[in-house]
């Protein structure tokens, strides 16, 4: 009898050290995976499931490199200012608006910039329908856009001029894309929206009927496509997720990854 | 002597009444918290049905403050409670999520203005000026702009309608089809008999089906499962409406997005307790959601504008 409890002791405590090496081998090898995080105010598309998926196959002959979407803009700060994991070699992909505003807050160092069309930056345009031309006549009115709210009223006040009363008496319907947004208006669920450039060239030539329809009122001037950036100072520990980013325009799965985002490419930002 | 006794009674009575008026006060504040949380109460027809919470937390986060919840998915019971506290709160709003909270609320809460989502064919339900929502069917023009948006070489299309249902639809989208560059070719059918031939003319003249939802022309599974088998005989895509024929082969999904409409009901919701004029009434839905089966659309060989791929939700490959 004492020596089956003695058995079963032994039994119990060699389960519980093997289920500890497990996870501590686990948790090595988890801090040891590079994670490039994203976070794009600009959009409100709930795509994240798919876009992992397809990252994530695109990453995996890298190594052990991860793309994890993020919809909270408190969470990915976080991760931008824990910045170190035991590696330290995460990657951060954020929207030019993003990048400005934390680069007041966090030493981090843009490495790459999103192209798309040959540019690393692009135009937001706001767009009425045909009765409308004065800023004025929005007061009130529903505004689609596909960003957050914050990056939405940036935005407006861009395009409309410093009137703060009329930007706060906009009312914002966020929609999932900017093909959405254009679309609002002419269902009369918004008097007007807020899309790229690239986004109402294409409905004009997917759908002329609809864009004669619209006015665009204005528009800003150029800004920074969304960029890949990691905490300064690190040393170069991020090269492998950089490297696998940088060559994404060289195969169909990184392709296909890069059109998921909205880009056609990574090009290197020169340092002056 | 009389001096102190005076100023000590002063003080007492002072600090009784201030006793008193805290008292009064902490009696009559949850009485006003339940009359503010009165004020919009929601009825979410089923709990376990994910699109339903998702419209529930959206709504929520875009009204901005506290609502009243009840769920209706615990049987005969719970609908008689829900009547009682809605007619006993008489909230000034309700948002009602899916067609049962909607028809109980119809009943119960004759004095609230009701706003309704996730509801199939609104027209169905009883209306009155006190009545808004947001449609769960996206316009005609939505799918095919959205057609024409990621399958650029698409520019004919079936479409099989029964005139009892889809009428002023069929209309409607022969009418949006000319603006997208598409030729709709449409076949109006009055009983689930006339499908085949129906099926097998469009799908002969055209590039795709589009299936829509329409008792007559999908009055069965099996009805359902022949349409799916013709048009892939025929080596053509099938556009849908629904995640659910993913699984029989449908090339492209597009429905209306919930976190949208909740949002739209979120602001219907404060426009109605802003005595603000809610126009339109029942809005249509403004934000999409899509799925590409990138597998059929390689096995049709279907051209897809990769530019679009950012505006996808879901590839399926």
């Amino acid at each position: 009898m004492l020596s089956f409890v003695n058995k079963c002791k032994g039994v119990i405590c060699y389960t519980v050290l093997l289920h500890i090496t497990v996870l501590a081998f686990g948790a090595a090898a988890a801090a040891d995976k590079t994670t490039i995080y994203f976070y794009n105010p600009e959009a409100s598309i709930n795509n994240f499931a798919s876009l992992k998926k397809e990252l994530d196959a695109y990453l995996s002959g890298y190594g052990s490199l991860q793309f994890q979407p993020v919809s909270s803009p408190e969470v990915f700060e976080a991760k931008v200012r824990q910045g170190l994991n035991a590696a330290g070699s995460d990657i951060f992909i954020m929207s030019g608006w993003h990048l400005a505003a934390l680069r007041k807050k966090i030493a981090i160092e843009p490495l790459m910039t999103a192209i798309v069309k040959g540019r690393a930056t692009y135009k937001k345009v706001i767009v009425a329908g045909r009765s409308v031309s004065d800023p004025a006549q929005l007061k009130g009115a529903t505004v689609a856009s596909a960003g957050t709210e914050a990056y939405t009223k940036y935005l407006l006040r861009k395009l409309l001029g410093k009137d703060e009363d009329l930007v706060n008496s906009i009312k914002i319907l966020i929609v999932p894309k900017d093909i959405d947004a254009l679309m609002a208006i002419g269902f009369g669920m918004a008097k007007a929206a807020l899309a790229s450039e690239l986004t109402v060239e294409k409905l004009q030539a997917v759908n002329p009927a609809q864009y004669r329809l619209l006015n665009q009122m204005s528009k800003t001037e150029d800004m920074p496509l969304p960029v890949v950036v990691i905490p300064a100072g690190k040393n170069r520990k991020a090269d492998k997720g950089l490297k696998a980013l940088s060559e994404m325009d060289n195969s169909a799965e990184g392709r296909n990854g890069l059109k998921m985002l909205g880009f056609d490419s990574w090009s290197s930002i020169n340092k002056e | 002597m009389r001096k102190v006794l005076h100023m000590k009674t002063i003080k007492f009575i002072a600090l009784g009444t201030l006793l008193g008026l805290f008292t009064a006060f902490a009696a009559l504040t949850p009485a006003r918290a339940e009359v503010k949380a009165a004020k919009v109460a929601v009825i979410i027809s089923d709990s376990t049905v994910s699109n339903y919470k998702t419209a529930l937390e959206e709504f929520k986060a875009g009204l901005g403050h506290p609502v009243l919840e009840f769920a209706l998915d615990r049987g005969a019971d719970s609908e008689k409670e829900v009547e009682k506290t809605l007619t006993k709160l008489r909230p000034e709003v309700i948002y009602c999520i899916g067609t049962r909270a909607y028809l109980l609320a119809a009943r119960a809460a004759k004095g609230s203005k009701l706003i309704f989502s996730s509801v199939i064919n609104y027209q169905r339900l009883p209306r009155g000026e006190k009545s808004f929502g947001v449609a769960n069917e996206l316009p005609p023009r939505a799918y095919l702009t959205l057609y024409r948006y990621i399958f650029p070489g698409i520019t004919t299309i079936g479409l099989i309608y029964s005139k009892q249902y889809n009428q002023e639809w069929a209309l409607d989208a022969i009418e949006s089809a000319k603006e997208a560059g598409i030729t709709l070719v449409a076949r109006a059918i009055n009983s689930k008999d006339e499908l085949p031939a129906a099926l097998n003319e469009v799908v002969s003249e055209t590039q795709a089906l589009w299936l829509i939802p329409d008792p007559v022309v999908i009055s069965n599974r099996e009805a359902l499962v022949r349409i799916f088998n013709t048009v892939q005989q025929h080596k053509k895509p099938v556009f849908s409406y629904s995640e659910a024929y993913l699984s029989l082969g449908s090339a492209l999904v597009i429905s209306a997005d919930t976190p949208t409409i909740a949002r739209q009901a979120a602001g219907l919701a404060r426009e109605v307790l802003s005595n603000s004029s809610a126009e339109p009434a029942v809005q249509s839905p403004a934000g999409t959601y899509i799925i590409l089966n990138m597998k059929k659309a390689l096995e049709y060989k279907i051209e897809v504008d990769m530019d679009a791929m950012d505006s996808v939700n879901r590839i399926v490959r």
